[in-house]
């Protein structure tokens, strides 16, 4: 009976995720698809077309974005990594005040925000440039950045730090040739939430970039809301395309590093 | 190889006192452990001596040179875990190495080396597998030879047999002391099992809330305590008797006993169970056997009279059974007077 279920609520699951596929794969290659049919009455591929055509721009737009959100991953993994590790091996005043203050910008919307940054974007000059976009780009990121490494920290424990100490390995030593392979793991999940979380802003990318940066998820908006199914069908797949395979090739990228039996427990 | 010693070392965190006033000495090459019960601050002592924690006071001398500034990579104390954390991301080979790397020792040196240490644990043949690969004693044995690669001033061993499975444990005993006398390295040993430290310590410090109570051989530690506490922690089953000190003779339910040069009072004896001796009794005997518990080489018994119940200790050629009739004498020169007076449970 359990058993069942639990089956049941799989089904539904991969059904939930699969079914909306199967009908973007459908719109992806549809000229038209009128009610009341069951399958698209008409075959093609303008949009794939479009998506790779060299002189509409697609593609470049694309890689743009995805060096962007690259960029950004980084950036956010590079800056959470020393407030995940204090949050998680120190204890000091206020540290409890601190994590809310961290955490905030998952509860607090950005767009709450964005328009007192855009004004001083303005002000010193960081509007409609490529670093504004990476640096407001980071305000949605850097929360999940630091709550997944400081879990990670947190499972790592401090004494393996201190048993690499007392054998003569240096504080940045200790870094290099133990925290940082064994929290890989970590790294990885941190980077490819803020490749995410970074790729599918359209809001701030619209409002700090101004326009002049174009991004995909830029690229990508009109279309929705202009209603051409087949051309927003075709670019939400090259979308989801795109993120696995960022994140394919970071797991290869990374392999030689996180081999088999690297567990925080032995 | 260096001599410790330590002056008066405290720490406390925020309100709450870990330990207090703590000095004592290592010999070069000797062996000391720090028995006490769990939380009495045991492993917070062993990670100042490695310089993972600062004192709030006191000073920590190898060789006479102050140490407390020295940052733990600098200052050559190795401190093995319990869990004897081996890098998991590293083979057995990397993890022995990996202190040599630290130090920049040149790649055909260090391979040297490596062979060496595992030659020394009995790990030859076990170069490239992972820690997860390995059982429990190979572990310890691979954390003991890396930590012995970098060639410590002083080794720390912090409950290091406390993982393992009883028999296991008893050779890596073994093991663990041979190998440190052959390599005449100043060793401190944390642990809370009293047989453990009588086992392997050349001497003992017995450090209880926070501050050393006892310091000396095995011998001294466990026929002459200092304290009741002391007594108390060393040795599983005890007896305690009562009785009044007067003009050099202690009296108690047990008889008249000479007690020269303690003054008068009340006191409380302690008899370990090996010091009760019975013997075959007759119908006139007071004694009777309560319980029996056989542990192979020694035979334990609860002998009660209608006043008093003793633990002996016996040997197994003779064993009795319950209920049987004992004549009980107790070896009084072997019994410590403690003035204290202590609530029983």
């Amino acid at each position: 009976m359990e058993r069942r279920f639990v089956n049941l609520l799989l089904y539904v699951a991969i059904g939930g995720i699969l079914f909306p596929i199967v009908v973007l794969m459908l719109w992806a290659f549809a000229r038209e698809w009128p009610w009341p049919h069951l399958f698209p009455t008409g075959f093609s591929v303008r949009g794939w077309i479009h998506l790779f055509n060299p002189t509409t721009g697609a593609l470049p737009v694309l890689l743009y974005s995805v060096m962007l959100s690259s960029l950004v991953a980084f950036i956010t993994v590079t800056l959470s990594l020393p407030a995940a590790r204090a949050l998680a091996f120190y204890d000091f005043r206020g540290k409890r005040a601190l994590e809310i203050f961290i955490l905030s910008p998952m509860v607090i919307p950005t767009t709450a925000v964005a328009m007192g940054i855009h004004v001083n974007f303005i002000r010193i000059g960081l509007a409609d440039t490529f670093w504004g976009v990476v640096i407001c780009h980071l305000l949605p990121c850097i929360p999940y950045g630091i709550k997944i490494l400081t879990g990670v920290f947190e499972a790592l424990g401090d004494r393996i730090e201190q048993q690499a100490r007392v054998l003569g390995a240096g504080r940045l030593k200790t870094y290099l040739y133990v925290t940082l392979p064994l929290i890989s793991p970590g790294l990885i999940t941190a980077s490819i939430m803020a490749f995410v979380v970074s790729f599918s802003q359209y809001f701030l990318t619209f409002l700090i970039g101004g326009g002049r940066v174009m991004t995909f998820s830029m690229l990508l908006f009109p279309f929705i809301q202009g209603g051409d199914r087949h051309l927003s069908a075709v670019f939400s797949l090259a979308f989801i395309g795109t993120v696995l395979l960022w994140v394919f090739a970071l797991e290869v990228l990374f392999r030689r590093w996180v081999k088999k039996g690297q567990y925080f427990y032995m | 190889m260096a001599e410790v010693r330590v002056e008066n070392l405290s720490k406390a965190f925020g309100a709450e006192k870990i330990i207090s006033g703590i000095n004592f000495e290592v010999a070069s090459g000797q062996l000391l452990s720090l028995l006490g019960p769990s939380g009495a601050g045991k492993t917070t002592l062993l990670k100042i001596i490695a310089g993972l924690v600062r004192p709030d006071t006191g000073e920590i001398y190898f060789d006479d040179v102050p140490v407390v500034k020295v940052p733990p990579e600098k200052r050559g104390a190795v401190l093995v875990f319990q869990d004897y954390l081996l890098f998991p991301h590293m083979t057995v080979e990397q993890n022995v190495a990996f202190g040599l790397t630290m130090a920049g020792v040149p790649r055909d040196k260090r391979s040297k080396i490596v062979a060496e240490m595992l030659d020394l644990v009995n790990m030859k043949g076990y170069e490239h597998k992972y820690p997860y690969e390995l059982s429990g004693g190979q572990k310890q044995r691979v954390a003991l030879a890396r930590a012995l690669a970098v060639k410590p001033r002083v080794l720390l061993l912090d409950e290091p047999f406390s993982n393992l499975d009883p028999r296991l444990r008893e050779s890596m005993r073994e093991f663990t002391r041979d190998l440190q006398r052959r390599m005449e390295m100043t060793t401190i040993l944390v642990t809370h099992d009293w047989e453990e430290a009588l086992m392997m310590s050349d001497r003992i410090a017995v450090l209880i809330n926070g501050s050393i109570k006892q310091v000396g051989t095995p011998e001294e530690v466990y026929f002459r305590p200092a304290s009741l506490e002391v007594a108390e922690f060393l040795g599983e089953k005890k007896n305690y008797v009562e009785g009044r000190v007067k003009d050099g003779v202690f009296s108690c339910p047990l008889g008249n006993f000479p007690a020269p040069q303690t003054a008068d009072g009340d006191y409380t004896a302690l008899i370990r169970p090996e010091h009760v001796k019975i013997s075959q009794g007759g119908e006139t005997s007071d004694w009777t056997i309560y319980d029996v518990r056989f542990a192979g080489g020694c035979v334990y018994y609860r002998v009660v009279r209608k006043d008093l119940t003793l633990v002996c200790a016996a040997n197994n050629t003779e064993i009795y059974r319950q209920g049987d009739k004992v004549n009980v004498s107790v070896d009084f020169s072997k019994a410590m007077l403690f003035e204290k007076k202590k609530n029983f449970d």
